[in-house]
């Protein structure tokens, strides 16, 4: 099921919710507890029985694996144990990924969580814990279809500490929101953007300099618009239920170093490859060379997770390159003494606009569909060209609010839409740059003062959202 | 007096605007889901009421019917609008002119298109008409690949927007909150329905702005190098059997309806391609077991066009290799009308055959001078 059907909005949501809190009031929590995990199941079977059976078998096998871990008699056989799992699920996910069949919704998401898991409980970081409490924290339907990819104790805590009973009506509007938000930024932007976006991959090789720059920063604003909105829904729908996710998006744009901007996008992921990939080959703390190797590890890897692929590889290869560089160079300026220079307080902008550049240039072997694309649109970009298409790429936006604007333009200035959508496209690429610089939904929704006025306004963003849910594209980490 | 002052300034301060007063969250929580109702039930009255896709009604304010978006429009005026007559059938009969039926045949006629006139999709249209009144005539266009095609409706597997399909009220929610029809389909529908010159009897008609000319055709049809092996005639007879079983049922099942089926005038350029891919023999087998099946029946009059040499090798009446000017949809009305190209029972052989033989000269007779004139764009994949 999708957040932003009509479906989730109108009866799941609610039905989900409800039952939720009016069960928790139970002395029993088992009650409640058995009915999130049957509305998580409900949540995913609606993505189709292929993908159910998928997350059935790997939750199944999870389960096996934590009982074995538990009964292992010596560390040497849980380390084995341990071992064997993460083979195991590293081999249900390479199979999909090589294999090229569509991989089941969430499939990577929920692995990863179960491999984390498993090592927290190899390593006795957790207590025993029983078949429903894994099932509700494997199964949570806000985070299960796209992450976040959360740590065992997180998930754990949030549902122990619950307390019986009690709604917390402030958390449940603030929750309601932030999914508001995350749908608007979803429904709004990120699929405003991503006409021009696939008109532009697919057209590079007629496109001029100037709409390469606009397409990928498109690019760059679809795939923060479209993941964060999805990861604030998740948190929105686990606040009206009274649960907390941890952050996956913190405002990457306003980073000031590369690395830095790789633990605030995505950051559950970076987190679950630093603590399970970098620091388990020794992080930085066995010299420079090894340093170098384990961020090249590290980001081949997140590379080869977002698709078996030259494109992928070249993309970790850049990032890991890019990372190690920043990793080196804010060492570096660490050690510089503070001199009066120093001590002058500097604008953060050029830092963040040489990262937002570095970003950009790895979207192109990001979103090509080949080596060979990715290079066209590189040589497009790098060789100044004029005209190419400038025009042709901003008439795909086709804002459908705008359709009568735009047809009376078409009629008594015949001629002029185009350029008309072309200043439209500019004006929500600053609107997106705006937003991503400012604090994050999640900030705004957690402190926004509740007026008349603003309930108003998010009654009409909420309206405006779920009148484009027909024309929705899907997630575009749904795949992974 | 300074007490009065103090009044008068404390009362000004009352008006002075200051800072919004905060709701407790359940008052926030009410204002927006009251408002979000309210704001989502006028969007819904006004899809309802001006119902661009007539899901619930004909036109009302004397609007006209603005048809032109058949996946989403069909259903709807089949089970809404005022006729007693269909034309079904694909592309090709989508720029006929209801009037000349309406005319010719003293009926009122709308229109039951779809892309490729695919049988299972035509007949599941005719079944919504007859659900929703007594349709006494229809007209059905048979193209050759809807014989030859699965005899299973497409309107799922295509993308068609099923809330508008199906009669559940329910998923209606996709049609009454959604900002294509508000800001897209309402509005095109006013300002259409008040464009003087629009007809409403020209409904889907797609012929507005196209070349019907023979470099048109030329341009557009891709010819294959060499001409292949006729392959099996029987090669669709399994596709076939169940399409016509599914016009059987039909026809079987609505005695009280009269049916005219037609074989449209593809272009002697389609015939050419069908002969270089040897698929040549097999379609007219497939149209030679069609006629015999429905001549049989008292209420199916079944006629062919596909013979009339004039028209098939006249390119300028094309724009592609099937799609032909609207003057040969109106023309094929006139001739039905007379009675002409009617095939009667046991004439289907002599029909077929007329056709092969026709298909047969036409290299000699017309294609090989484009040939030699250099004309034909060869597809050399």
């Amino acid at each position: 099921m999708l957040f932003y059907s009509f479906l989730f909005v109108l009866i799941f949501l609610p039905v989900t919710v409800i039952g939720w809190h009016f069960l928790g009031a139970f002395r029993n929590r088992a009650v409640s507890e058995w009915f999130m995990i049957l509305a998580s199941i409900v949540f995913y079977s609606l993505f189709g029985v292929r993908d159910l059976l998928v997350l059935a078998g790997c939750t199944a096998a999870g389960y096996i694996f934590h009982r074995l871990i538990w009964n292992a008699r010596s560390a040497r056989a849980t380390r084995a144990i341990l071992i064997l799992s993460v083979l195991f699920f590293v081999g249900v996910l390479s199979f999909y990924k090589i294999a090229k069949v569509s991989i089941p919704v969430g499939l990577s998401f929920y692995i990863f969580w179960i491999i984390a898991f498993l090592a927290a409980r190899a390593k006795g970081e957790l207590a025993d814990v029983g078949i429903r409490e894994y099932l509700l924290c494997t199964l949570y339907f806000p985070k299960l279809a796209q992450g976040p990819i959360t740590l065992p104790d997180e998930m754990f805590s949030s549902f122990r500490n619950r307390t019986r009973g009690r709604i917390d009506r402030d958390k449940l509007v603030r929750g309601l929101m932030l999914f508001i938000f995350g749908l608007a930024k979803k429904v709004l932007i990120a699929d405003t953007l991503a006409s021009p976006v696939r008109f532009g991959f697919e057209n590079a090789a007629l496109l001029d300099t100037g709409t390469i720059l606009l397409v990928l920063m498109s690019y760059a604003f679809q795939l923060y618009f479209d993941f964060s909105g999805y990861c604030d829904m998740g948190m929105g729908v686990s606040w009206m239920l009274g649960i907390d996710l941890p952050v996956n998006f913190d405002m990457p744009f306003k980073s000031k170093s590369l690395g830095e901007f790789w633990n605030r996008w995505h950051a559950t992921l970076s987190r679950f490859f630093t603590k399970y990939v970098y620091i388990p080959l020794g992080g930085s703390r066995k010299g420079s060379t090894r340093t170098v190797v384990n961020i090249f590890a590290v980001f081949i890897l997140s590379g080869l997770w977002h698709g078996i692929g030259l494109t992928y590889l070249v993309w970790g290869l850049f990032n890991g390159a890019f990372v190690a560089l920043s990793h080196f160079a804010v060492k570096r300026t660490a050690k510089t003494p503070v001199g009066e220079e120093a001590g002058k307080k500097r604008s953060d902008l050029p830092a963040r606009l040489r990262i937002f550049a570095a970003f950009l240039f790895t979207l192109i072997f990001f979103g090509s569909k080949d080596i060979g694309s990715a290079f066209t649109m590189l040589r497009r970009l790098v060789l100044p060209l004029w005209p190419g298409f400038l025009l042709r790429t901003a008439a795909s936006i086709q804002p459908v609010e705008l359709y009568p604007v735009l047809k009376a333009l078409s009629i008594y200035l015949p001629g002029t839409e185009n350029t008309v959508l072309l200043g439209l496209w500019v004006l929500i690429l600053i609107l997106c740059f705006f937003l991503s610089t400012r604090d994050n939904a999640r900030d705004i929704a957690a402190r926004m003062p509740l007026t008349s006025g603003r309930a108003i306004a998010m009654a009409l963003l909420f309206v405006w959202t779920m009148l484009a849910f027909n024309n929705v594209a899907s997630f575009l980490y749904f795949a992974y | 007096m300074l007490a009065k002052k103090e009044d008068k300034l404390n009362s000004a301060g009352k008006n002075l605007p200051g800072p919004a007063k905060p709701l407790a969250p359940r008052s926030f929580f009410r204002l927006v889901f009251y408002t979000a109702f309210f704001v989502l039930a006028v969007c819904g009255i006004l899809v309802f009421v001006f119902d661009p896709f007539y899901h619930y009604h004909a036109p009302w304010f004397k609007l006209k019917a603005v048809l032109n978006e058949k996946e989403y429009q069909v259903p709807g005026t089949l089970r809404n609008f005022e006729y007693d007559a269909v034309l079904a059938g694909s592309s090709v009969v989508e720029c006929a002119d209801n009037k000349d039926f309406d005319n010719a045949y003293g009926c009122t006629v709308i229109k039951a298109v779809r892309s490729y006139g695919g049988t299972a999709d035509l007949c599941w249209f005719l079944e919504e008409a007859h659900r929703s009144r007594e349709v006494l005539q229809i007209f059905y266009n048979i193209d050759p690949s809807a014989l030859s095609g699965d005899a299973v409706t497409t309107f799922k597997s295509v993308g068609c927007p099923m809330y508008l399909y199906d009669r559940n009220p329910f998923n209606d929610v996709k049609y009454l909150f959604n900002r294509d029809v508000l800001f897209k389909r309402i509005p095109y529908e006013i300002a259409r329905s008040r464009t003087p010159g629009y007809d409403v009897n020209k409904s889907y008609s797609w012929a507005e702005g196209k070349d019907f000319s023979e470099n048109a055709v030329l341009e557009h049809y891709m010819r294959t190098p060499s001409v292949a092996r006729m392959q099996a005639e029987n090669m669709w007879d399994a596709q076939c059997s169940a399409n016509i079983a599914l016009l059987e049922e039909e026809i079987s099942s609505h005695p009280e309806t009269y049916y005219r089926f037609f074989f449209p005038p593809y272009s002697m350029l389609w015939w050419d391609n069908s002969i270089r891919t040897g698929e040549r023999d097999a379609v007219l087998r497939n149209e030679r077991r069609t006629m015999e099946a429905l001549t049989m029946y008292q209420n199916v009059e079944v006629y062919c066009f596909q013979g009339a040499e004039s028209v098939i090798c006249d390119l300028n009446n094309y724009m592609d290799t099937i799609h032909f000017d609207p003057s040969v949809n109106a023309w094929m009305v006139k001739e039905m009308a007379a009675g002409r190209w009617r095939v009667h029972p046991g004439d289907e052989e002599a029909v077929v055959g007329s056709v092969r033989r026709l298909t047969d000269s036409l290299q000699e007779r017309y294609l090989k001078q484009i040939g030699e004139a250099g004309r034909f764009v060869y597809d050399i994949k």
